[in-house]
């Protein structure tokens, strides 16, 4: 284990760069490691462009997975504490983590975010739900939404 | 995909804008898939984006859960009925609403999408059919329609908990086989790679499956392959099989894999399959196995080179020689292994005079060796200086024990074992150790032993495998808090004092 740790560099949509171990990536984003493994990527020269992904995201995402690679030995029970501080955002934050594991391809965020997102409909009233995820225009003609009030009423 | 349990609520409401509605589809259609269908239909209200993303499902699940209300649901409603007549008429009311609730539902996603031009991945089905019972029509459209749209995954299972008693033997679905090629050559397009059944009779055509050939998993679990040969055929058809495990198939007495059928065969399961009498391996391409059952009463060929890794759990009879028949007799039969986890239940006492006459059976690939043990009252591990003398290049030795009784004695020397010296071994995993005397002794003789050893890890709870390389732990036991910690602790460190090289030991669950 001579040599340093390889890194590599992600640059945000606002031209910030984020030196990473290369290894920390490689394993959780599926994007990252084929483009290490088909040579697209220099170590050398290039960095990453992900125009679609804010610094702030980045480093959101840079953190869960750097996390999920030193502690994946941990026990289920702190590494499920330690998804629910990390997913404590407000739901920009959620759908900006949520754009960024998808174009990354980050299977185990991805799964993560589902399932919060999932726990934001399960159980809950439409109106309810509507509040949460701040729909304010349903999109329906008001004859729609009586005619489903109408229909589905356990649903509301 | 493992779905993770989430805490409600955590995500703090806020923002100005509707961003989770402006996902684009594919994403919404992920995060339905992560709801019942119920609650995904619900969705189809919450917005006019919303509306028809749940018609577009990646995910089939149909089961009772999610297509019966909860009284119908709940089969203890119907076992607590004390007439067979009512207990009879609740069960058809129960699956005739299953199947027009379901059809309904399959009805509205192909008029949405009659072209199938939306994939689905995954279909699964648990809900009870018994052959020439309702439904089986149903169910063989169901199939179509999952295959139509180009399926990679089935896993259906035709029973509910054991409440509704399981169908016997002659009464189990008989599997629709032709309903893998029922379209005129659609299975060319196939996309079929994954197939798990439970509770059914599978009888494929015996000359022609051409259904079965994209198939790379097969996992069967009590399937009645009528008639016993009909695993044959099965195999025969099914070209690309990769990974295949067969778990309480009763009727299957044979079973052969060898040239020309299972080319790619790389890992066989075979647990629990009561009638089978004998294997036959001849395969290059198998890497791995794994068997659970009567072990001495199965004949066994073997001609499989790249046969590295195998798992077996075996049951004994009390006079079969105990568990060092079995381990010779691996040893003959795979002696190319590398990797070896050996379980044996009913293990009876070996003398050790009578070894040391004997052959010492050997491994001369073994690597990596996980031994389960359990014992009534104190362990014995005569067999451990055979293991080092017959597995020269053994480097890991994982041993998870299990002693029932608590029988404190005070500990000595081990006086019985002849020494043994091991110059590969480097790392001892003991799982279970409770502290009894036994336990240590065996701790403090690998210690002696093995010369080059690196590193110790005990571990007080108890390790169980669950099959298909999952293990379980339980938890710490009451004797090793109460003083066998310490005592072990103690007499390791005692005994490393002696050693040249160092070691390092690993104390897990330390109060």
């Amino acid at each position: 284990m001579g040599s340093p740790v390889k890194k590599i560099m992600l640059c945000s949509s606002e031209k910030e760069i984020f030196s990473v171990e290369e290894q920390v990536m490689v394993q959780h984003s599926v994007i990252i490691n084929n483009m290490i493994e088909d040579g697209s990527y220099n170590h050398e020269e290039s960095k990453i462009p992900l125009d679609c992904v804010d610094s702030k995201t980045l480093k959101k995402v840079i953190d869960y997975c750097t996390h999920h690679t030193h502690h994946h030995n941990d026990n289920q029970e702190d590494l499920e504490a330690w998804d629910a501080q990390f997913l404590n955002v407000d739901s920009n934050g959620l759908y900006d983590l949520l754009m960024a594991a998808n174009y990354l391809e980050i299977r185990n965020l991805l799964d993560l975010i589902y399932g919060t997102i999932k726990n934001m409909i399960k159980g809950k009233k439409i109106d309810e739900i509507r509040r949460i995820f701040n729909i304010k225009d349903h999109g329906f003609t008001p004859e729609e939404e009586e005619q489903n009030r109408k229909e589905y009423p356990h649903f509301y | 995909m493992q779905r993770k349990k989430q805490k409600e609520g955590v995500v703090e409401e806020g923002g100005d804008q509707d961003y989770l509605t402006a996902l684009p589809a594919p994403i919404l259609c992920n995060i339905l898939s992560f709801l019942t269908t119920r609650e995904a239909a619900k969705t189809s209200v919450l917005s006019s984006t919303w509306r028809n993303i749940w018609k577009t499902p990646n995910n089939l699940v149909l089961d009772a859960h999610n297509f019966l209300n909860p009284q119908q649901d709940a089969i203890t409603n119907i076992s607590h009925h004390s007439s067979a007549t009512s207990r009879f008429i609740l069960k058809c009311d129960r699956t005739w609403a299953f199947l027009n609730r379901v059809n309904l539902y399959l009805l509205r996603l192909s008029q949405f999408d009659p072209n199938f031009r939306s994939k689905i991945e995954r279909l699964s089905l648990y809900f009870t059919f018994r052959r020439g019972g309702h439904g089986c029509h149903d169910l063989a459209q169901w199939i179509g329609f999952a295959l139509d749209r180009k399926v990679d995954e089935i896993d259906l299972c035709f029973s509910e908990s054991h409440e509704l008693s399981a169908p016997s033997y002659g009464a189990l679905l008989l599997f629709p086989c032709e309903v893998l090629l029922n379209k005129e050559f659609a299975f060319v397009n196939s996309c079929l790679k994954h197939v798990r059944l439970a509770h059914c009779a599978l009888a494929p055509h015996p000359a022609f499956n051409p259904g079965f050939a994209t198939i790379t998993t097969l996992d069967l679990e009590k399937v009645d392959l009528v008639g016993g040969e009909q695993v044959q055929v099965l195999l025969a058809s099914c070209h690309s099989l990769e990974w295949l495990r067969l778990s309480e198939c009763h009727n299957m007495g044979h079973l052969k894999i060898e040239y020309p059928s299972c080319q790619k065969l790389r890992h066989l399961s075979v647990n629990l399959c009561h009638k089978l009498k004998a294997l036959v391996l001849r395969s290059s391409s198998l890497e791995s196995m794994e068997y659970t059952g009567t072990w001495y009463m199965i004949e066994t060929m073997f001609d499989t080179p790249n046969l590295k890794s195998f798992s077996c759990r075996m049951v004994l009879g009390s006079d079969q020689g105990g568990e060092m028949s079995q381990y010779s007799r691996l040893a003959i039969d795979l002696p190319q292994l590398q990797t070896l986890f050996l379980e044996c239940y009913c293990m009876t006492y070996v003398p050790v005079n009578t070894m040391a006459n004997s052959i010492v059976p050997t491994f001369p690939n073994l690597r990596h060796l996980i031994i389960t043990k359990e014992a009534v009252h104190q362990q014995n591990f005569c067999w451990i200086e055979i293991v080092l003398k017959g597995c020269p290049i053994l480097t890991r030795l994982d041993l998870n024990i299990w002693t029932h009784m608590k029988f404190h004695v005070e500990f000595r020397e081990t006086s019985w074992l002849q020494a043994c010296p091991h110059s590969n071994l480097k790392e001892v995993t003991i799982t279970g150790i409770r502290g009894h005397q036994s336990e240590i002794e065996i701790a403090v003789y690998l210690l002696q032993n093995a010369r080059q050893l690196q590193k110790m890890i005990i571990d007080p709870r108890r390790r169980v495998y669950l099959g298909n390389g999952k293990w379980s732990s339980s938890q710490v036991c009451q004797t090793w808090n109460n003083g066998g910690r310490h005592r072990l602790h103690h007499l390791l460190y005692q005994q490393a004092q002696h050693l040249s090289s160092p070691v390092k030991f690993f104390f897990c669950c330390q109060p």
